[in-house]
């Protein structure tokens, strides 16, 4: 067989020419279709890193919140507790205080109720005595008392009006 | 003249009365006139009442005072 060197340069130039065309309409097409598509992916990638990333934070920030808000609750109920029970002091003490007042008043006016009546007791008992003691005296007092007590008056009658 | 009035529970002689005569002529001043009543009441002693003021000396008026102060 013979070898032409005009058919090896057809061959090389037609492989040249199937080389440019694979290159141009291929390869250079597939590469950037293959870059598009790594880019995409890329990108979504950092979308998805990012949407986690804000998903974290935001979880963060419930739980932050919720925390806050616990402590929050439960700061306004001690709180509330604290307060019932001065406000249950208070009104006992106020009770007690209302309770002593009446008490030391219905004692002072016992106190004085017992002590007119027993001033009324007095009065009577002395008027009864005396009573008593001038029917006793008028009844046993005779003529020869009866001068002596004349002239006693009369010697107190002169003191007393000098 | 100023009217006095002696209360007595029996009636006074006349000694007596001129001793209380005596003792108020020398004692207040003034022109009276002596009245003797017998007031049974007053116990024993006299009550002697010149014009508006009265001097109680009776046994009555003891017990009055006595009563004054038991009450």
């Amino acid at each position: 067989m013979e070898i032409h060197v005009s058919q090896i340069i057809f061959q090389m130039i037609n492989f040249g020419v199937v080389f440019g065309a694979i290159l141009f309409l291929l390869y250079k097409p597939i590469i950037k279709m293959l870059d598009d598509r790594r880019n995409k992916i890329e990108e979504g990638q950092k979308a998805a890193e990012a949407s986690i990333r804000e998903k974290e934070e935001i979880d963060a920030l419930k739980k932050k919140a919720k925390t806050q808000a616990e402590k929050d609750a439960s700061k306004l109920i001690e709180k509330t507790e604290d307060e019932a029970k001065e406000l249950k002091t208070k009104l006992s003490k106020e009770a007690r205080d209302e309770m002593k007042i009446w008490k030391e008043k219905e004692m002072k006016k016992w106190d004085d109720q017992m002590a007119a009546m027993k001033k009324e007791m007095e009065k009577n008992v002395a008027d009864m005595a005396i009573a008593i003691a001038g029917k006793v005296i008028g009844a046993d007092v005779d003529k020869k008392t009866h001068v002596t007590l004349i002239n006693s008056s009369i010697k107190e009658l002169e003191r007393s009006l000098s | 003249m100023q009217k006095v009035i002696i209360e007595s529970a029996i009636k006074l002689d006349s000694k007596q009365l001129e001793a209380i005569e005596a003792i108020l002529k020398k004692r207040v001043s003034g022109k009276f006139s002596f009245e003797n009543t017998v007031n049974p009441e007053i116990l024993g002693g006299i009550r002697v009442t010149i014009g508006s003021k009265r001097i109680d000396l009776s046994l009555k008026g003891k017990l009055e005072q006595v009563k004054k102060q038991l009450a």
